[in-house]
């Protein structure tokens, strides 16, 4: 956790080392601040790290795109929309069962799409003259997986010190719905006209999902689309592509 | 002029951040790929079993630990027995298949007499076999022993206490509940936890109070109250 930590404050650091910003601001307005626009363009954004990583696991899949708009070089409103889906199914299994045999042929899948909200904030000087320019942003997002869809089967309940066979809980198939903020900073840097490359690097906490009971059952569930695992997501990263619409 | 200059200075720091930024994507790229990578969680690191508390305690001074002089419960329908709960303070499993749970609730009562015991051993081809014990003009075998309770083949059970066998009181213990199968996460599966819904002696061993009705899986929690008659 440190590490991760350390690598959020050192890229905190260099985005603002290369800020010389606040400078500018004792001066008179300049021509080119006179040039200032009160709204510049839309960056429509597709995220290259999804089909990253379902090339390195294939047991996920998701798509993720955003909007940004561009306010006076300085606020960045953002909104994205995603669909992801994860098998869960570990091969590993812990032995529920007690019996040394650990349970086969189970099944958790997840599916569904989420929604973020968000601003974004521009810490690099401005050049008011041009439409399209590099940015470098610390942010934050609000994000929602509504009625996000499970599959969970295959699992048994532990009964091997009562000198009983292990029960199969029955399968459940329902939906639920995770809230959680994240925390961001990234850079975004046109590369051939219109058409920029962004990185970013996110925080994930005060998540919250809606635990479901369905008869006897209590359904907890340890991933979330567009969270990920709950114990390993805490951190996330985009790697975007995008084109400027001005 | 002065603001001229850092304008120029500002807008010179465009140049320096577009290879900056291909310096922080790259960055980025290492940072992020080498962690989420190593992120996958193979493992099930949470605590799976859920036990209920029990608590002794004294029926004439209730915030007081009552000590016994020994206590063994065997849990009905399974193969094990759970001795050396004479400190008053044990945890006990559920049946997750069940919506009851019976205990023999077998403990050396403070009044205690001693029963006679003799020992016979059984011979083969010169060879000891077999020990017989001989009590109330019967001969039995030993079925079991744990730490010092001895189960008999006829289902007696005696304690062996302060150089002596003793006879345990003996009393059932019923818990009943509602089982909650609970998702815990793909690796771990299931876990069960127990809505506690009564608690009995069948004899009235003591006086019972369930303090806590959620049996879950945290650790050292109290769910429920004996206070001890003085036996």
């Amino acid at each position: 956790m440190l590490t991760y930590i350390c690598r959020f404050i050192s890229l905190v650091v260099l985005l603002l080392a290369a800020t010389p910003v606040f400078a500018g601001k004792k001066g008179k307005k300049s021509t080119e601040e006179e040039q200032k626009q009160f709204f510049y363009g839309v960056y429509l954004d597709y995220d290259l790290a999804d089909p990253l990583m379902a090339a390195i696991d294939n047991r996920r899949f998701g798509m993720n795109s955003s909007i940004v708009l561009d306010f006076q070089h300085l606020i960045y409103p953002a909104f994205e929309l995603g669909y992801a889906t994860y098998n869960a199914s570990s091969d590993y299994i812990y032995d529920n069962t007690g019996t040394g045999t650990p349970t086969e042929d189970v099944k958790y899948k997840l599916k569904g799409t989420y929604y973020k909200v968000g601003l974004n904030i521009n810490l690099l000087a401005k050049d008011y003259s041009k439409k399209l320019t590099p940015y470098g942003y610390v942010g934050f997002r609000y994000a929602i997986a509504p009625r996000y869809k499970y599959e969970i089967s295959g699992y048994k309940t532990d009964a091997s010190l009562w000198g009983a066979d292990s029960e199969l809980i029955p399968a459940q198939d329902g939906n639920t719905t995770a809230q959680w903020g994240e925390f961001l900073a990234g850079v975004n840097t046109p590369i051939y006209k219109g058409f920029c490359l962004g990185a970013e690097l996110r925080y994930k906490g005060f998540l919250y999902i809606k635990n479901v009971r369905e008869g006897n059952c209590s359904i907890n569930q340890s991933y979330a689309p567009g969270y990920g695992d709950i114990e390993d997501g805490t951190w996330g990263f985009r790697y975007t592509i995008s084109y400027f619409f001005h | 002029m002065r603001t001229t200059n850092v304008k120029q200075r500002a807008l010179k720091s465009f140049g320096t951040f577009r290879g900056l930024g291909a310096g922080l994507m790259l960055l980025f790229s290492l940072c992020a790929g080498g962690t989420f990578v190593s992120c996958e969680n193979e493992h099930c690191d949470e605590p799976m079993y859920s036990s209920m508390g029990v608590s002794c305690l004294s029926e004439i001074n209730p915030t007081e630990k009552y000590s016994l002089l020994g206590l063994s419960l065997l849990p009905i329908g399974a193969d094990t027995i759970y001795a050396g709960l004479e400190n008053g303070l044990f945890y006990l499993p559920l049946n997750p298949s069940a919506s009851d749970t019976k205990f023999i609730w077998s403990m050396i009562p403070r009044g205690y007499e001693n029963v006679g015991v003799s020992l016979d051993t059984v011979w083969q081809d010169g060879v000891a076999v077999d020990v017989k014990y001989c009590m109330d003009g019967k001969s039995v075998s030993l079925l079991k022993k744990e730490r010092d309770l001895f189960l008999f083949s006829d289902s007696t059970m005696l304690y062996f206490y302060a150089g002596g066998f003793v006879r345990p009181m003996i009393d059932t213990l019923t818990i009943s509940y509602d089982p909650i199968h609970e998702f815990v996460s793909g690796e771990c599966g299931y876990r069960t936890i127990y809505e506690l819904k009564n608690v009995a002696f069948s004899k009235g061993v003591g006086d019972l109070l369930i303090d806590n009705d959620r049996v879950t899986n945290k650790y050292k929690e109290n769910h429920v109250n004996i206070y001890m008659s003085v036996y």
